[in-house]
């Protein structure tokens, strides 16, 4: 009974027991008295221990025949005392060794953090969990530098794009690879929706999230950024946008079995960024009169001014069946706190637990979870089990083992996203262009005959409540993922390590349009005449279903070999091969509806009209590469390394597809040089590397291929036109041109960098510049359909991305106060990206185009920063006025011009944590400066009249000011045509939709406290937190920007025309409560 | 231990070895096919030919081309109005370049003349169609795109009239292909004429009278003209007419119809324009292009672009709309018939005096359209008109194309719009006269009184892709054939 029993089942009790003899206790402080919270204790040569609480006291029961305790804590060395005769054991521990704090290195192996020679940070999971988060992605915000992060919706369960340092590559994938315990696991994000083929720009897109959603955020230990190419070996090709190594929770060796349990429950509501004028209600006017006239079925917020007189706003309806026709009225004005209103508070519970222990020869991590969302838009929620068993075993002293298994297994019912309320899938898209006198409370009961098909308000227009709970856009994802390596030591200083791990992600997205038809209905017009108005659009039902699953398979073996190089140990030598094979198999079965369906509501393809249509997609991609790693360290204080690797890939021809690179760096810890330094430097290492990395292409680039029987005219309303046609298939000319001369693109990037402890451990600092030159770009050109073609991948082009990435940890007053400490963190980054050259004699003009929408184009242009916007905009005289037309209204230029990027100036963040004995307060507030993002909502309110932009000079007619109209060329004369502002909004440019995207956001706020273990004590629980946190608090915007969030973009979540915003869900503010018990 | 070591590897470099090898084959997508049978390509390519005549052209023609006008329920939209947005037609240019032509650029390079021929037509009467709207439109080095072609990406504009010349040479090169095969080489993939090859060759000559007829006012095709006629080898009849069926059900509908529906539907009405021309001659064909108003029992129609200055209370119902010949899911699209072609020699034979009688083929015209809508008596209605082969040729022009207008109604709008322009001149203003022309100006037009479209913008994809485009066009710019 003195063994701790391990039994390999998850939430089986695991209990364990000891014959106490004695009772020692004690306080552990640091150097300077300062009480050490949580530092553990154990009985050396046993799984008996303990951890002090936040006095720095504990008391543990001895076991028999224990001579030694062990005490341990976080950057303090390890001390081992022996017992005496006293029961009271006093300890003083000393930092400083926090520099020889352990991260986990580009191999995947634990290594000593002063001899990394490029920058890594690393994010503990403390820091990921002060504040919870719908994600760890999310909570990894503001908490590292050079990490961009944007967001698909604020939607339940979207997709959250991440790119370190500024995208590297012209029309690749530049988000993050995300690796868990060494396996590179498939973060692609399920998008469905009527037109995710197209990237959901034209009518709709559901985000049902990327993988790595499904982590629960408890499971993990840390997460470390490495974003220099030194950093990627084992990486390679696949790491060339740097790598996100999660490190997940393992259990420790420090004797009995632990118990934690976390419940967070937190409340959201919508954060709507959006202003709308509050003066002009429904109805038409502008352009066609200027006197508006009511129309109570309009969507259109061109109407007379608000009166307050009771007016009808529903239509006309015999509700009763008594002949006579009722309607709803109230007063016309604006509905304040309208579209605040159209949302519903949403509501997360989370909750975890998870068991763990071990001792020196197996340790072993349970956990299970399980979140429950409710989204803020109606019949939107999220719900995620995980489960997770993670275990090592040393079998021997050569041999040991680790293993870890997770599923997480989530369901999402989401809403579309996207910019075409008219196609009825968007329902907050619809909601932002509703008249402002439209009360949504009390549409929200759809089923009202007041609010349904007969009596909905709305001529253009589905009730958006209908549309939320009626249509189907739910999203099943299985997410398997196991891991297994084994580390044999062969002879001293000689280890092999085998690791392989799967991921397999199963998606099932069932989608579905609810059939209806609608009758004419009334509308009310001035003076209150009702007339009747057909030709509503009318739905005969669709239902699509999608099956997919994505299998991964990693398979690494490592030959790692250290030794001292010399009999004083002085110089050391560690040497690592390796080979790693990735393969991805895809494979998708998508079956729909054809001419809508049969039995309403009921969604199953075999309740299609016509034959359903079946569609599928498979890929193989594998990439294999060969890697050594050497590092010479002299006393520990001296470091060179060298790396190179060598990749295949699938994707490229046989005589391109492999390809080569190669890293160097140093670094060098200078105060460990000088016996008796200046006692306020406590440790500077400076570090330098420089090293290339190599990308290859995407799948298929290379030949081009005729599509089977496409669908040659995607429409709404199941109404899409395909082949076969009259009984005849069509295959039809690809619109990619392939290109089977392809090369991999190299990256090479410089960096230095300095990492400090000063003025005796109250500063920290980590400062690193690098320049990344990113040459042979692998691009995705689009092309002019007078090509024949769409689009191809070429060669071309170098970009050049270079910053500064700055992170201080301030605790200005340590050891001043007993008990109170202080921490500021200071984040700041900055990249500066450039394309440098675009190279290819078939592209003229120095430009590619990424993506465009509405004619504004997002470019990668030579000289320029890449996601550069191009527009044309209001031409000007070369005196600044503007040149208007005939009707006295701007005119554009003919050209596009350059009109700015979506690539920030700058990114920051400053964090504080305060702490009073149990007490911690901390807060975070995000800033980013500078980029623009063009705004689909500015332009779909302006068109509807409920836009501030359409109140100024109150609608009335008037000149544009400071105007000039040209008699011909190089001649103006003063323009003194009046014009209207309907007219004047729709001739703008697109451009004018660009925004500032700049922003301050509070992003965390959170009061926690640990319960003192006097009132814990003798209910086995070992620690008690009590935490009150909100998200999202407070944003500060710029004066322009009465838009959207900057943040959430779309809807090429992965792709690289972001800066797009077409009416996604807004973000939401939470507030909550987090418990966690531990025992 | 050495040995243990010497295994590892040789192990690993087995297993590495193997699984490098055969890297290449994996990039094959196993759901795109590298090469595909030039039956299927055909049937593609007409595909997409039919969508961009019938929901392109076609669609923003019944509005222009004032047979259909905005009707109640919708505000009234830019096209209406008489403006025009740059990215209006992007779709069209990718259906068009990117699909049709690319699909028929790999039928004109098959060995098997019969595709070539056909492939070659189909190009001649898309490009016609591109220049007709747009004037200048890249033509020789477009759809050069793969590597093997030259990698011509962004392709330059060849000036419209050379392209007209070599549309004619490549119907001759077509007819030249039609003569080597053996009649037998297309079936049903052939979604027009079922495989006939006599009916290619009868609808490459047609469009070679159509190509040179539309430039007779700028450049002197008298003599080929007279050689087509003389030849004879025009559709003259139902049978040769070249149109495309559509089953009517879900994928496979006439695509105005199915592009309209998936949107609020049909909300146009009869344009005033029409009506008044059909009513003062006393037209029968009136009952067969539009259907009476529902709740008011007869035909009613508003005036072009005017449907804001109708009470407000007014619905759909209280107007016309056109009938189930000129707007059904099951409509074929007509990509040219015989009364066109009785029209076209007609008025040949008033320019030119080819070998036809032209009070025949005049008769003839009309015939055919009221052949085609299911309409008595066309004798007596051309009777009624007195086609005088003495008169004026500004006055027998203008019967013409009164006569052309009326026939391309509901069936072939876009051609009827573009007629229009072309007869329309300075010195014959049939169309635009403000007293005495039969449009209207639409109430609230973008452009001046008696001022109508000319042409398409460019659209904005190509603006903002292709750096050889040429500055973008207004719509009064004209093509080069229009007076």
């Amino acid at each position: 009974m003195k063994r701790l029993n391990l039994v390999f089942l998850l939430l089986l009790a695991v209990v364990s027991f000891s014959y106490a003899q004695r009772t020692v206790s004690g306080t552990i402080t640091d150097q300077e008295g300062e009480p050490l919270i949580g530092a553990s204790i154990l009985a050396k040569g046993t799984t008996t221990g303990t951890v002090t609480d936040f006095d720095g006291n504990y008391a543990l029961e001895v076991p028999e025949g224990t001579t030694e305790l062990e005490f341990s804590y976080t950057g303090f060395a390890t001390q081992t005392l022996a017992l005496g005769a006293s029961n009271v054991l006093d300890v003083k521990m000393s930092e400083g060794l926090l520099l020889d704090a352990v991260v986990v290195s580009a191999t995947g192996l634990d290594r000593n953090a002063r001899d990394v020679t490029y920058h890594n940070q690393t994010v503990k999971s403390d820091d990921l969990l002060t504040v919870p988060s719908k994600n760890s992605l999310e909570a990894l915000r503001g908490k590292v530098a050079g990490v961009k992060l944007s967001t698909g919706s604020g939607s339940v369960g979207a997709s959250t794009r991440i790119v370190l340092r500024g995208e590297g590559s012209l029309t690749g994938d530049n988000n993050a690879l995300i690796v868990v315990d060494g396996i590179v696991i498939d973060n692609e994000a399920s998008l469905g929706g009527t037109d995710a083929d197209e990237g959901g720009a034209s009518t709709g897109y559901a985000d049902y999230g990327n993988r790595f959603n499904d982590i629960n955020p408890e499971d993990i230990e840390s997460i470390t950024v490495l974003k220099g190419p030194s950093a990627t070996s084992l990486y390679g090709s696949r790491g060339a946008s740097g790598v996100l190594l999660i490190t997940t929770k393992k259990g420790s060796k420090g004797g009995r079995l632990r118990v934690g349990i976390n419940s967070t429950t937190s409340f959201e509501q919508a954060y709507v960024l959006l202003q709308r004028q509050d003066r002009y209600g429904q109805g038409f006017g502008l352009p066609f009169s200027e006197t508006p006239s009511f129309d109570s079925g309009e969507n259109w917020s061109w109407g007379p001014e608000f009166d307050g007189v009771v007016r009808p706003w529903t239509s006309p309806i015999d509700s009763d069946g008594d002949g006579d026709l009722e309607f709803l009225s109230r007063p016309y004005s604006a509905v304040p706190n309208q579209l605040e209103n159209f949302f519903r508070t949403g509501r997360t519970l989370a909750n975890s637990i998870n068991l763990s222990g071990g001792n020196e020869k197996v340790t072993y991590y349970a956990s299970y979870s399980n979140t429950t969302q409710e989204g803020i838009l109606e019949n939107t929620d999220y719900n995620r089990n995980t489960v997770k068993f993670a275990s090592s075993a040393k079998f021997s002293k050569r041999l040991s083992t680790n293993f870890s298994v997770s599923y997480a297994n989530v369901v999402q019912n989401s809403a579309q996203e996207g910019s075409r309320p008219f196609e009825g899938q968007n329902a907050y898209a619809n909601a932002v262009q509703s008249p402002v006198n439209i009360p949504f409370t009390e549409l929200r009961d759809y089923n009202s005959p007041f609010h349904d098909f007969g009596g909905y308000y709305g001529s253009y227009t589905s009730n958006p409540y209908y549309i939320l709970n009626e249509f189907i856009n739910e999203g099943r994802i299985d997410n398997f993922l196991g891991t297994f390596s084994t580390t044999l030591n062969i002879i001293d200083g000689l280890d092999l390590t085998a690791r392989i791990g799967t991921n397999v992600v199963d998606r099932t997205i069932r989608e579905a349009t609810a059939q209806y038809a609608y009758a004419d209905h009334y509308v009310w017009a001035d003076n209150l005449v009702a007339s009747t108005r057909g030709g509503r659009a009318n739905s005969p039902g669709f239902f699509s279903q999608t099956e997919g699953t994505n299998s991964n398979l990693d398979v690494t073996g490592l030959l790692n070999y250290s030794r001292a190089l010399d009999r004083s140990g002085a110089l050391s030598l560690n040497v690592t091969l390796g080979y790693n094979n990735f393969t991805r198999t895809t494979r998708s079965v998508t079956g729909s509806t054809v001419g809508g369906i049969i039995v309403p509501e009921f969604y199953n393809l075999a309740n299609s009209v016509q034959a359903p249509l079946a569609s599928q997609s498979s890929s193989k991609y594998r990439i294999i590469g060969g890697f050594a790693n050497a590092q010479i360290g002299y006393q520990n204080r001296l470091f060179l390394e060298y790396s190179a690797r060598n990749d295949w890939s699938s994707t490229l021809q046989a005589e391109n597809n492999s390809f080569f690179y190669q890293s160097v760096g140093v670094s060098s810890v200078v105060t460990d040089f000088f016996e008796n330094r200046n006692e306020n430097i406590d440790y500077v290492k400076f570090r330098a590397s420089i090293g290339t990395t190599g990308k290859d292409a995407q799948l298929y680039a290379l030949q081009s291929t005729f599509i089977g029987n496409p669908i040659f005219q995607p429409l709404a309303n199941g109404r899409d036109l395909t082949f076969p046609l009259n009984g005849q298939a069509g295959f039809t000319l690809g619109n990619s041109i392939g290109n089977p001369d392809l090369k991999p693109e190299l990256t090479t990037t410089f960096e230095i960098g300095v990492d400090a402890t000063l003025f005796k451990d109250r500063v920290d600092l980590a400062y690193t510049y690098y320049n990344s030159r990113h040459t042979n770009q692998l691009v995705e050109v689009s092309l002019p359909n007078s090509s024949g073609f769409t689009r191809t991948v070429r060669n071309l082009g170098e970009i050049s991305n270079q910053g500064h990435e700055l992170s201080l940890t301030i605790r200005p007053i340590k050891g001043l106060v007993k008990g109170l400490t202080w921490d500021l963190d200071l984040i700041w980054s900055t990249n500066q990206n450039e394309v440098i050259e675009i190279l290819d004699p078939a592209v003229d003009g120095e430009e590619l185009t990424l993506g465009t929408f509405g004619g504004v184009a997002v470019v990668a242009r030579e000289g320029l920063p890449y996601g550069t916007f191009r527009g044309n905009v209001v031409a000007t005289t070369d005196a600044g006025e503007t040149i208007v037309d005939a009707q006295g209204l701007p005119i554009q230029t003919e050209r596009p011009e350059d009109l700015g990027s979506y690539q920030p100036d700058w990114l920051g963040s400053v964090g504080s944590r305060i702490g009073y004995k149990g007490l911690v307060l901390n807060f975070l507030f995000d800033i980013r400066q500078g980029g623009k993002f063009l705004s689909y909502t500015k332009d779909l309110t302006e068109f509807n009249g409920t836009a501030l932009t359409t109140v100024e000079r109150f609608r009335d007619a008037f000149v544009f000011p400071n105007s000039f109209t040209e008699v011909e060329e190089g001649y103006q004369v003063e323009n003194t045509t009046m014009t209207n502002r309907y007219d004047f909004l729709r001739v703008q440019p697109f451009s004018s939709h660009l925004i500032d995207a700049s922003f301050v956001k509070l992003r965390e706020i959170g009061l926690t406290y640990n319960v003192p273990a006097r009132f814990t004590e003798g209910i086995f629980i070992s620690n008690l937190t009590v935490g009150l946190f909100a998200r999202n608090v407070m944003f500060w915007l710029p004066e322009e920007n009465v838009w959207a969030d900057p943040e959430i973009n779309g809807p090429s979540l992965t792709g690289n025309a972001t800066g797009i915003e077409t009416t996604q869900t807004p973000p939401s503010r939470s507030f909550g409560i987090n418990i966690g018990v531990k025992f | 231990m050495m040995n243990l070591i010497n295994k590892i590897f040789l192990f690993s470099l087995a297993l590495f070895l193997v699984s490098c090898d055969g890297l290449p084959d994996l990039n094959v997508d196993p759901d795109e096919s590298p090469s595909a049978r030039p039956q299927e390509v055909l049937t593609s390519a007409l595909g997409y030919a039919a969508w961009v005549q019938e929901s392109r052209y076609n669609e923003q023609a019944f509005l222009w081309g004032q047979y259909w006008t905005w009707g109640p329920g919708v505000s009234l939209g830019n096209d209406a109005r008489y403006v025009a947005e740059p990215d209006d037609h992007n779709n069209l240019w990718a259906r068009a370049y990117s699909n049709a032509l690319a699909d028929l650029r790999f039928l004109t390079q098959n060995e098997d003349p019969a595709y070539s021929a056909v492939g070659k037509i189909m190009t001649a009467y898309i490009y016609q169609g591109l220049v007709d709207h747009f004037g200048d439109v890249p033509y020789s080095n477009a759809l050069l795109g793969e590597i093997a072609d030259g990698s011509v990406l962004t392709p330059e504009y060849d000036d419209a009239a050379t392209i007209y010349v070599n549309l004619i040479a490549l119907l001759d090169d077509a007819l030249t292909d039609l003569d080597r095969t053996a009649g037998n080489e297309i079936h049903g993939e052939d979604l027009i004429f079922g495989g006939d090859l006599s009916h290619w060759a009868t609808f490459g000559k047609s469009l070679q009278l159509r190509i040179l007829m539309r430039q007779s006012g700028v450049a002197d095709v008298e003599r080929e003209v007279e050689q087509l006629v003389q030849e004879g080898d025009l559709i003259h009849n139902s049978a040769e007419i070249a149109q495309m069926a559509f089953a009517g059900t879900s994928g496979d509908e006439n695509p105005m119809y199915a592009s309209m529906e998936s949107g609020i539907g049909n909300f146009y009405v009869a344009s005033n324009a029409s009506l008044n021309v059909l009513r003062a001659l006393n037209d029968p064909r009136i009952s067969a292009l539009y259907d009476v108003a529902p709740n008011i029992g007869e035909i009613v129609g508003v005036d072009q672009g005017s449907i804001d200055n109708e009470p407000f209370t007014a619905v759909r119902e209280d107007y016309s709309q056109g009938t189930a010949v000129t707007y059904g899911p099951g409509n074929p699209v007509i990509f040219m018939s015989d009364w066109e072609v009785w029209f076209l020699r007609a008025e040949a034979a008033a320019r030119f005096g080819t070998a036809d009688d032209e009070a025949t083929a005049f008769a003839n015209g009309i015939a055919a359209s009221f052949a085609y809508l299911g309409v008595a008596n066309p004798g007596g209605y051309t009777a009624s008109l007195g086609y005088d082969t003495g008169a004026s040729i500004d006055e027998r022009l203008r019967m013409i194309a009164t006569q052309k207008w009326i026939a391309m109604n509901g069936l072939q709008e876009d051609e009827g719009w573009i007629e229009a322009r072309r007869f329309d001149t300075p010195g014959n203003p049939i169309f635009t006269d403000l007293d005495n022309g039969i449009f209207q100006t639409p109430t609230r037009t973008a452009l001046a009184p008696g001022v109508h479209p000319s042409a398409f913008l460019y659209p904005e994809s190509e603006q903002s892709l292709n750096p050889n485009s040429p500055a973008q066009r207004i719509l009064t710019d004209k093509v080069f054939w229009d007076n």
